[in-house]
Formats: structure tokens, sequence, C-alpha cells
């Protein structure tokens, strides 16, 4: 019998084995590390954009940059397989592509002087490959604000304690700006200070909690967004965003310690079908719908964007990068395998508390759709993390409920905060050829330019379909991170030139991906049917795809002798 | 015994730059703004370049010299475009 214990030791064994043998080789067969090469935070230093970090700021840093509400809330929808296929995708994809996709596109970018993906994909194949890119990321936008929304509504609904805990660490968060950047105290004494109040305000929840229905949520978290991505950075985002990172890695601490303690069996059954209801309530075939269920837990295209637009030009020393890159990924997996391990061990547990009929044999026609309308798809990652803190060290499970639920929560606010931000610019440079016209004086303005993009997610998210927005959300996530490997793939034929077999050990994985990611959106749009702006949204990013395919065809037949100078 | 002191010293190495790593996890949005502001002072003394009313030019001349790293990293910048970078390492999606 599988026990938890050994679910967790594997994990690190896997991770820990692969990271000193296949990334390392990837390290000097492939990418052929060399510590005495400038980086280009040597090269260019400026003291602002180019400046080299410490490995383990700049590991601490990119881990905290692209880790957030993501790799926990996919892997637990993703458990409706069983635990065993999700537990394989997030380190099989963690170990040969999502890892191996990070890492290169984080060293491709340190050989081209720091520059971007999109850059990178625009010289290595043409123009319009970095311009389609870029429409990507917009399109995106959208849907994570439709996501999140729906995240965070669900959260607040559900559990009404962690709603009003969440908006007293809003208050803690200022209060916290206030003294580090205003005040001035020190900054130890500060964060002391938060985590203190962040205690008193999960009880303070406990004892007025705020209920609101999904719908109501969701308009307040419109108001939210709206004027949260309109006040400065300091009074709100900075400091909330700074506390996050602290619950993000005492989450995963605790929650890796008692997983590995407790050794409990994992009760839920390791494999259900190869179609259970999942995407839409439909029947999903694991290939090829995983990725639109499980993106950022085992492979993320935004990774890509952060590791070439802002790490790569943080790396002191070519060696650093694969602890950055390939290592910043395997954690980000580690917290999805606590995810899975949390809801294979108590799943069977929370829904019978929940008063929801379900067995190991009901367990891939039902799970999908009782998890999202009963149970809650992250709380039922949140009541079974609580089980196994009470478990392993006796903290209450309502405890600890509500505090992954602000885990959740709070990362989740930080990507509304953030992506209403960007849509308010990216919706200002769209309308910009209005410029002049009564019109462009309404629309440019930043409240209007907020809310629209707002009010689109919260009209995208309002019918409370989620097993329909996520999967459209994270099939434009794994779009571009299988264009991200495909560009990184010519970089590694065309420029890095390894020997032998490791010509493919790039190569195989992105057209794998390739494949299975048009593949899934394909049939989630043939068969879920979503709703006209989701299939708008996504029938566009997928002619964008092929596109991208032939760019990437016709730049691969091109002869090695014009990248020489690529 | 000279191997374990080198293990503390890689592990206590380590573990100071993680605190750091939160410290720079504290100030990176408000980098963020800096450098746009920065950005936006030097268009503004700059501004008769790209045919913005510029402020009077003795006093753009005087302010030049202090201007030169600003302006090196914004030519730099608009030629790398990579604000999409910047700003998805805020995102915290994951």
């Amino acid at each position: 019998m599988m026990t938890s214990t050994l679910v967790i030791l594997m994990a690190a064994v896997i991770y820990l084995a692969m990271y000193f043998t296949y990334g390392k080789s990837l390290e000097k067969r492939v990418v052929k590390a060399d510590p005495s090469r400038a980086t280009p935070a040597h090269k260019f230093y400026d003291g602002v954009d180019y400046v080299p970090a410490h490995p383990a700021v700049l590991y601490g840093h990119h881990f905290a940059s692209i880790s957030g509400a993501g790799p926990i809330v996919g892997p637990a929808v993703a458990m409706a397989w069983g635990w065993l296929p999700g537990l394989l995708w997030v380190w099989l994809g963690n170990v040969f592509i999502g890892a191996v996709h990070d890492y290169l596109a984080l060293m491709s970018s340190v050989r081209h002087d720091g520059k971007s993906v999109q850059w990178m994909a625009g010289n290595l194949m043409s123009k319009r490959t970095g311009f389609s890119f870029g429409l990507y990321i917009w399109f995106a936008l959208l849907l994570v604000l439709a996501a999140f929304m729906a995240v965070i509504a669900g959260i607040f609904s559900r559990a009404p304690e962690v709603a009003t805990a969440s908006l007293i660490f809003m208050v803690i968060a200022v209060f916290i700006g206030w003294l580090m950047y205003k005040v001035k105290l020190n900054f130890y004494a500060s964060t002391v200070i938060g985590l203190v109040l962040l205690v008193i305000g999960i009880w303070i929840g406990f004892k007025f909690p705020i209920k609101a229905s999904f719908q109501t949520w969701l308009l307040i978290l419109l108001v939210y967004s709206v004027i949260a991505s309109s006040l400065p950075v300091w009074v709100l985002l900075q400091p909330r965003d700074y506390l996050n990172a602290y619950i993000l890695w005492i989450g995963l601490i605790l929650g890796g310690i008692a997983f590995a303690i407790i050794g409990k069996d994992l009760t839920a059954p390791a494999i259900t079908s190869f179609s259970p209801n999942v995407i839409g309530g439909k029947a999903s075939p694991f290939w090829p719908t995983i990725p639109l269920v499980i993106a950022c837990g085992s492979l993320s295209g935004f990774h890509s964007v952060v590791g070439s637009g802002t790490t790569s030009k943080q790396l002191d020393n070519e060696l650093h990068g694969l602890m950055v890159g390939y290592g910043g990924m395997f954690t980000e997996g580690f917290l999805s395998t606590i995810v899975i391990v949390s809801i294979a061990v108590y799943g069977l547990t929370v829904f019978s508390e929940a008063g929801v009929n379900m067995t190991a044999e009901s367990w891939g026609a039902a799970y999908a759709i009782a998890a999202v309308k009963q149970v809650g798809k992250v709380g039922i990652f949140t009541k079974s993390y609580a089980h196994g803190l009470y478990d392993a060290f006796g903290i209450p499970v309502k405890l600890g409920n509500s505090f992954a639920s602000l885990w959740v929560a709070a990362f989740a606010l930080t990507t509304l905060d953030t992506a209403t931000r960007l849509a308010r610019f990216a919706f200002q440079e769209i309308i910009s050829p209005l410029e002049g016209s009564g019109a462009f004086n309404i629309l440019s303005n930043r409240w209007v330019a907020s809310l629209i993009p707002a009010a689109i997610g919260g009209w995208m998210a309002w019918a409370n379909n989620w097993l329909i927005i996520w999967p459209a959300f994270s099939g434009m996530n794994q779009l571009l991170a299988s264009i991200a490997l495909m560009t990184a793939a010519l970089w590694v034929i065309k420029v890095a030139k390894p020997s032998g077999a490791w010509r493919y050990a790039v190569l195989i994985p992105a057209l794998f991906l390739w494949i299975t990611v048009t593949a899934a959106i394909i049939w989630f749009l043939a068969v879920v049917r979503p709703s006209p702006e989701v299939s708008v949204i996504l029938g566009v990013s997928l002619v964008l795809n092929f596109l991208l395919f032939f760019d990437f065809a016709a730049a691969y037949r091109k002869p090695v002798e014009e990248y020489a100078y690529a | 015994m000279h191997n374990l002191s080198f293990l503390f010293y890689r592990v206590s190495d380590f573990l100071k730059g993680f605190s750091a790593a939160f410290k720079t996890q504290s100030t990176e949005y408000i980098e963020f703004e800096l450098r746009e502001l920065e950005n936006a002072f030097a268009l503004l003394l700059m501004g008769s370049l790209i045919g913005l009313p510029a402020p009077p030019t003795p006093l753009t001349m005087r302010v030049m010299p202090y201007m030169a790293r600003e302006i090196y990293v914004m030519q730099r910048r608009a030629k790398t475009d990579d604000a999409m970078g910047e700003i998805a390492a805020l995102f915290d999606i994951g």
C-alpha cells in the first residue's frame, strides 16, 4: 500500500536524482555552461536591470515569481483521474518538459544578452512569430482575470471566515507597508509584526465571518481589482506580496514535513479510468486533455517569460542557472506533489464531512463535479491539507484550513491585482488608434480602462463554469509553453549544437507538447463547446499556434550557418 | 573537518542569500515603478527629441550629465522591449 511518506520521499529522491543526473547533463552537454563566460549581468551591468545576484537570492525570487495559486488548483482537480496519473504528469512533466523549458528559456536568454523569449522567437523564427507571441499574452490576460476571480469568489463564498481574514490581511499589508516604507521600521521587526497580525486576522475571521454568494463576491472583486490596480504599488500590492512569500514557504515546508511523517495510506483510487468526467463535466481522455487541467505544477509557459525577462539579467554565473531554472521548477512540482498527496490521503474524509457520498468506485465519474460544486476546487485541497497538519502536529483542522485557504486567496488576489494593471496598459495601447476622439478620452481614463477588462473577466466567471474557464486559461498557458520550448529547441539545435542524441532532448518534448496541447484545445472546442467568447479566444490562439508551427518548421529547415550570428 | 566547515559555509551562505531573497521580494514592485518613473523623468527632460514640450534648454543642459546612465538604460530597454517579462515576473500565476 502506498503511503504519503513514501510518495513524499519518492518525490524528493526523484527530484534530487534527476537534478544531479539529467539536469547536470543538460548543463554540461546541451547548454555547455561555462563559469568563465561573462553573463549579461556582468557584461551590461547598469545597476537597474542588469545586476548580478547571489544564486540563493535569484532562486528564492524566481520561485516566488513563478509560484502562485496555479500549482495548487490544477492538480486538485486532476485528482479525478486518480492520484497516480496526476502525480506522473507532474513528475515526468517537471523532469523532461517543465524544468527543461524553464532552464533552457533562462540559459538561451543568458546567451543572447538577456533578451526575452519573444525576442528570441522573433529572431530565430520570424518577425511574425514574435508578434504572435505577444498577442497570446494579451489574450491570456482576460482568461487569467476570469479564472482567478472565480477561484477567489469560490473560496470566499464557501469559507466566509477566509473572506474576513483576507480583508484583514489587506489592512495588515497596508499597515506593514506603512511601517516598512514610511516609518522605516527595521525589516525583521515589520515582518514579525506582520506575521503575528496575520494569525490574529485568521482568529478574527472565525469570530466575524462575512457571508455572501459567489456572484456577490464577484461584484466585490470587480470593484476591488479596479481600485487595487489603481493604487500606488507600495500601499497594498508590494507588502502583501512580500508577506505572501512567507505564507508560501511556511505552507510548503509544513506540508512537506507533515505528509512525510504521518505515513497515512492513500485512500483515493490510484487510477479511476482513462476518461473520467472533468473538463466541462464531460468524459475527458487523460491524453491529450491533462495539460488543460494541470498547467503550472507540471510545466508553465509563463515561466519562460519570467526566466528570460528578468531572471536572465541577474544571473551571476552560468553554473547558477541549473539551480534557479531547473531547481525552481522542481520546487513548484514538489508543491503540486503535496497537493496530490493530501487529497489522495484525506479526500474521501473531506467528502464525507461535506455530506457528499463519494466512494473509490464513484470517484472517476463524480470527483471533479463534486469537488467544484460541493466542496470547492480549492476547499478539497485546503481541508485535506488541514487534516494532514492536524495528524502531524495537532494543529486544529479549522485553523489549518483557514491558513491554506488564505494562502491560495492571497496569491490569487495579487494575480488579480497585477493582471488588471497589465490589462489596463494593454487596453490603453489597443485603443490608441482612436486618439484625438472623445471616445478615446473616456476609454483611456484609468478607471474606465481598468473596469473594462475586469468586467469582461467577471462576466466570463459569472456563470461559475469553472470547469470551462480553468481549462481555457490552462490551454493558453500551455500553448505559450509549447512555443517557448520550440524556440528553445531551435536554439539548441541551431546555436548550441550538442552532440549525439542530446540534440533531441528538447526537440522531442517540444513536439510532444505541441501535439498534445493542440489536440487538447481542438478536443475542448469540439467536444466541450465552451461559450462564444472563450471559443473565440481559444480559436484565434489555435490559428496563431499553427502559424507558429509553420514558422518553426521553416526555421528548422534553414542551414545551421544562417544562425551563426543568431 | 575541512569538508565539514566548507559544507557549513555553503549552507549558511545559501541561507543568507535566501533571506536576502525575501528582502528583494519586499521591494520588487516599488523598484519596477521607480524605473518607470525614471524613464518618464528622462522623457520629460529629453522631450524635445520626440516633440514633447521640453523644459528650458539651459536647465536640460545642466541636468544632462546626470542622465547619462538613464539614457543608456532607456536606449537598451527600447531595443529589448522586455516590459512583458518584467510584469509577468510580478504576476504570481505559476
